[in-house]
């Protein structure tokens, strides 16, 4: 035990304050109204669908696509968060557990959609499909990064699920505010260029926030950073 | 912890004191009996102390500990698997011997006076670490201490030369 209480001693020595990161309902609140906010801007520049009310009311499904969109949104950014705070390990958890459910009801009902249409649907060519993606992807990029500002701040165990979580997560949220200004009501669209929007985001966003994961880590608390695994880091390389 | 995080040293070395047989407690459940627990230990103090900031004083201090605490036993084992899987893809005869003298690659003047303002301790520790590429294990029993006090040693050592070359750079 002495041993120990050398250490402790030394890590007595070398205390200074330090300042709790924020609660995760606070970051939360403070994502969504970024996500309101860069909404508010894009439905303005690219207006509101015309029959927004219809195709949600009116075309069965629809909405359905919607809220598993939004629950993976909510559900992927409240793990993300989670993620990065030890001891909310369950909160994590069922956030993450909300998200895939989210992302199944919007695949699985935006799937049953696209079988069930007629054949005979006018197809909205790829460029359509692309400008939609485009839009999620880009509505969801600030909330992205201020989730990977949180968990640069804080200590993610595994930043690359906290990553996927965070980039699936707010490109739902960008495919959400994607459908409100679309003028296509296509099966096929609805499920490439919505419901599956996430996973583009995934695909396109992991790397980028994994490296700014990184930067915010180091910058933000420099090499006491536990995120930044400097303690680690004491191990030589091979 | 809510004073600790304030920088209140005394109440952070009571409590430190008081969650470390909780904290034994855990590894121990984990890793048995293995000689290396008491290192482990060190290494989740060591985590305690540079996670301090992710503690909010009004949510309960067991599960934040308990969560450092399995990730150190965690990353602990990572580290073993990954040194084991080092070890036997290297043909002990491509071993060179190690210099006795510690001698390493020449480092440039800036470097040289940088590592010479630091205080004995960390220099050594960084050393060491970066430059003779011994484990934490090897490094702490030369310098007579123990694996965790080494790493805050070189910890130390590495904020300062940041900080250094950081006001260089500027």
């Amino acid at each position: 035990m002495s041993g120990h209480q050398t250490l402790i001693r030394e890590l007595a020595r070398d205390l200074e304050p330090v300042q709790p990161i924020p609660r995760i309902r606070t970051v939360m609140a403070g994502v969504i109204a970024l996500w309101f906010a860069v909404a508010a801007i894009g439905l303005t520049v690219l207006g509101l669908r015309p029959d927004l009310a219809e195709a949600m009311i009116g075309v069965r499904g629809v909405a359905a696509v919607v809220a598993g969109l939004g629950l993976a949104g909510l559900g992927g950014v409240a793990a993300a968060l989670a993620m990065g705070v030890p001891g909310r390990e369950v909160l994590a958890r069922a956030a993450l557990v909300l998200a895939v459910f989210g992302m199944v009801v919007a695949v699985g009902v935006g799937t049953l959609l696209f079988a069930m249409s007629p054949v005979t649907e006018a197809r909205v060519p790829w460029s359509g499909d692309l400008a939609c993606l485009t839009v999620a992807v880009l509505v969801g990029l600030l909330p992205a990064v201020g989730v990977v500002w949180f968990a640069g701040r804080a200590l993610p165990f595994r930043p690359v699920i906290a990553v996927l979580a965070t980039a699936a997560g707010t490109v739902a949220l960008g495919a959400v505010t994607a459908e409100a200004s679309c003028p296509h009501s296509e099966m096929r669209h609805l499920l490439v260029a919505h419901a599956l929007a996430p996973v583009f985001g995934v695909l396109l966003l992991t790397l980028p926030l994994l490296v700014a994961l990184k930067r915010f880590a180091r910058s933000s608390q420099g090499l006491d950073s536990p995120s930044s695994r400097l303690l680690d880091d004491s191990e030589p390389s091979p | 912890m809510a004073a600790a995080q304030q920088g209140d040293a005394d109440a952070y070395q009571r409590l430190l004191t008081e969650l470390l047989p909780f904290v034994s407690g855990i590894v121990r459940g984990r890793v048995g009996d293995d000689p290396v627990a008491e290192d482990i230990v060190q290494e989740v103090l060591l985590s305690i102390h540079t996670a301090r900031h992710t503690f909010r004083p009004e949510r309960p201090l067991e599960p934040w500990v308990r969560t450092i605490a399995r990730n150190a036993v965690v990353d602990w084992t990572r580290r073993r698997a990954r040194a084991r899987g080092r070890e036997s893809g290297v043909d002990a005869a491509d071993l060179a011997a190690p210099d006795p003298n510690g001698a390493h690659t020449p480092l440039s003047p800036g470097v040289e006076r940088a590592l010479s303002s630091l205080p004995e301790a960390q220099r050594q520790a960084v050393v060491m670490l970066k430059l003779e590429g011994l484990t934490v294990a090897e490094a702490a029993e030369r310098a007579g201490t123990t694996p965790g006090a080494l790493k805050l040693r070189a910890h130390r050592g590495y904020r300062a030369l940041r900080d250094l070359f950081g006001r260089e750079l500027v």
